[in-house]
């Protein structure tokens, strides 16, 4: 399916198949997450309702050009990056750009939601978006440096062929077992891109009042909700495609999604957050170590 | 699209947002606010992250208690006292028939003490468990509210077959309580303070010894005990500063001279410090719960007084005080001989630990330590309203 028809029907079934597998996944994760917390919790596609009510919100307030432009950024960026994140099937676009552009790409939204929230200047916001940005320094030097050392290991910067390599040599060749340290540090750094807790210092709400949210209603917050539904699958399958060999079918892939999600979300139940000097101090100390030292012992062994 | 308002254009929306001058900028935390405790609001002056001036904001829920209360026949203010502290009604409604008792010399049976006591001990335990609801909620740990406020409502299942009314129990009657305790009542107290108890154990793993919560608020709010003293704090706050000031020890009254307890304390009295005391409290509590429901004794519960509507109290007035789970609560009452009360004045703990301390503590505080300060003194704002 990466050629003629097939392709062009994956390019624009891509971004709908990726919304639900977020919705569906979203919704796991409020019903699990409610099970830990002994509550009932949610039906499993409360996601789409939440996106349903608030795309049918009337928009009454904007706060200007750039705000409606960052809505933009925030949902065009994660949609353009998804497209290079080879899935099961669909890898079509991964020969066009490696890892590296992955990473680039994925500060787009963040950049977006920056010049969108600070438009509307409201302090809340405004720290909200300081935060996200800090939070960069903490957990995309980890993985940055995780995948450095892959990439030193094998020879190539392609996310594809990475995931072809693993999936050859079979599990033992997976990242999180061949390099236990970088598949350790990459997990600390896949839960702060997620900003799950204990990282989960962008919304605070009782902080910050959920920070970069603050401002937004109706449409808008429907544009970041359908954001976070379409970058959560994608921002698992980055982390599965280095550390767990990819997957070669969608029932693998499902699996792998679901499982590696819900210890995401274990996590998140049973800890609060960090402060975001306390969160950087951690990723400093312990997840970009490890991946320092992996990649060093990656060095040692000749690569 | 003709219908969408364009507004800000750029400009700050907040007064104070632009103001390049002295880069400060104010914030608000409540009244509509996850990090707000209650109906209540705090306006604070920042810098960075760091907050220049704290000021909180009062009169949400303004129904002038104390003013009312002069309104009223004797009778129809116990309906009105408990609503002073939603979390923690019972001390209200026990003063004020206490303080109506001292003026009147009403004698309160013996087993009616002993159901007061039982009442104020297991509306103690409620109320702290809201409490740590509400303290992890600041710190995002959202598993441990639905926890805690979930094992409260099996005190208030207790509540609601004792008095009909889960929340507000309008149970505390000059003269003793409205009810007898019903069949099977004791067993099914015992069971629940079983059950507190075995959850305790979870609520440690859980929140008590969590990292992030020793690294969020070991250290943080610090109010040192001169100044705990100086500034009036009471209860769990001030026995957080290592002073074991309770009034249940110092000054008993009802039955819990028989009784005994100890009298947590910490010595850092920080936000962490604070917290653990009140968890040590509930352990206290269930020890005094379970020796009240083994030494009551048999006999009535309520020396009737003659019809309300025409119940004349003495003249005279009396000062009564109560350790509720916020700290000290202590009512002076004048009576000049009407069916009315002259004068009611309502000493919560809360207008000392949720307006002076906090707003003196909040003063070089940083941003995201100031919902969990305020949880940390655990005020009632409604009784600032008072």
């Amino acid at each position: 399916m990466n050629s003629g028809i097939g392709l062009i029907v994956w390019i624009i079934a891509y971004p709908f198949v990726s919304f639900f597998l977020g919705v569906l996944l979203g919704g796991y994760g409020r019903k699990l997450t409610a099970r830990v917390q002994r509550r009932v919790g949610p039906t499993w596609i409360q996601p789409l309702f939440d996106v349903i009510k608030l795309m049918t919100k009337q928009t009454n307030i904007s706060h200007g050009y750039m705000h409606d432009v960052a809505m933009m950024m925030l949902v065009g960026g994660t949609l353009m990056t998804m497209y290079f994140v080879p899935v099961p099937g669909f890898h079509y676009f991964s020969q066009f750009g490696d890892y590296i552009v992955v990473m680039y790409l994925l500060l787009v939204p963040p950049l977006g939601m920056a010049l969108g929230v600070g438009q509307t200047a409201n302090p809340n916001g405004s720290i909200g978006i300081s935060r996200a940005l800090q939070m960069l320094a903490g957990y995309e030097i980890t993985l940055v440096m995780t995948f450095i050392g892959f990439a030193m290991k094998h020879g190539t910067t392609s996310m594809y062929e990475l995931m072809k390599l693993q999936q050859a040599g079979g599990p033992a060749t997976w990242g999180i077992f061949a390099e236990p340290l970088l598949g350790i540090a990459a997990l600390f750094a896949l839960q702060g891109m997620l900003n799950e807790k204990p990282f989960e210092v962008i919304i605070a709400p009782h902080e910050i009042a959920t920070g970069p949210m603050t401002e937004m209603g109706g449409k808008y917050l429907g544009m970041m909700f359908i954001q976070h539904l379409i970058a959560l699958p994608m921002e698992l399958t980055i982390f599965m495609n280095l550390f767990l060999g990819g997957a070669q079918s969608w029932v693998e892939y499902v699996v792998k999604l679901f499982v590696l999600f819900t210890l995401v979300l274990v996590v998140n139940a049973v800890y609060g957050r960090f402060k975001t000097d306390g969160a950087l101090r951690f990723f400093w100390k312990l997840p970009l170590p490890l991946a320092a030292l992996g990649v060093v012992m990656i060095m040692a062994n000749g690569m | 699209m003709s219908d969408i308002v364009t507004i800000n254009d750029g400009k700050a929306i907040m007064p104070g947002a632009n103001a390049p001058e002295n880069r400060e900028y104010n914030m608000f935390i409540g009244p509509n606010h996850p990090g707000i405790e209650g109906n209540f609001a705090l306006k604070l002056s920042i810098e960075g992250d760091i907050i220049q001036k704290a000021k909180t904001e009062a009169g949400f829920l303004h129904r002038g208690f104390e003013k009312l209360m002069e309104e009223r026949l004797f009778i129809q203010n116990i309906a009105i006292v408990c609503r002073i502290c939603v979390p923690d009604p019972d001390p209200n409604e026990e003063n004020y028939a206490r303080a109506i008792e001292a003026i009147g010399g009403i004698e309160v049976p013996r087993r009616a003490q002993f159901i007061r006591v039982l009442v104020l001990e297991l509306s103690r335990i409620a109320s702290h468990l809201f409490t740590f609801g509400g303290h992890a909620g600041t710190i995002g740990l959202y598993t441990m509210p639905n926890w805690s406020i979930s094992d409260r409502d099996r005190v208030l299942d207790l509540f609601e077959e004792l008095t009909g009314g889960r929340v507000y129990h309008i149970f505390n009657m000059p003269g003793g309580v409205r009810r007898d305790l019903p069949d099977g009542f004791k067993n099914r107290v015992r069971d629940v303070m079983d059950y507190v108890e075995s959850r305790l154990s979870e609520y440690d793993d859980l929140f008590f010894n969590n990292k992030i919560l020793l690294n969020r608020a070991v250290g943080t709010g610090i109010l040192p005990v001169d100044k705990a003293i100086a500034w009036g704090a009471t209860g769990p706050n001030l026995r957080a500063a290592g002073f074991a000031h309770d009034v249940r020890k110092d000054d008993p009254y009802e039955v819990y001279e028989e009784l005994e307890f100890d009298v947590p304390t910490a010595a850092d009295s920080d936000a962490y410090s604070r917290l653990i005391v009140r968890r040590r409290e509930i352990a206290e509590s269930i020890r005094i719960v379970r020796q009240v429901l083994d030494k009551i004794p048999e006999g009535p519960v309520w020396n009737k007084q003659p019809n309300p509507l025409k119940w004349r109290v003495p003249a005279g007035d009396a000062y009564v005080r109560t350790e509720s789970s916020k700290g000290e609560y202590a009512y002076y009452m004048v009576s000049d001989g009407g069916v009315r009360p002259y004068r009611v004045h309502v000493r919560g703990a809360s207008v000392t630990h949720g307006v002076h301390i906090l707003e003196n503590m909040l003063a070089g505080a940083r941003i995201e330590d100031a919902s969990q300060i305020m949880f940390s003194l655990d005020a009632c704002p409604p009784e600032v309203d008072r």
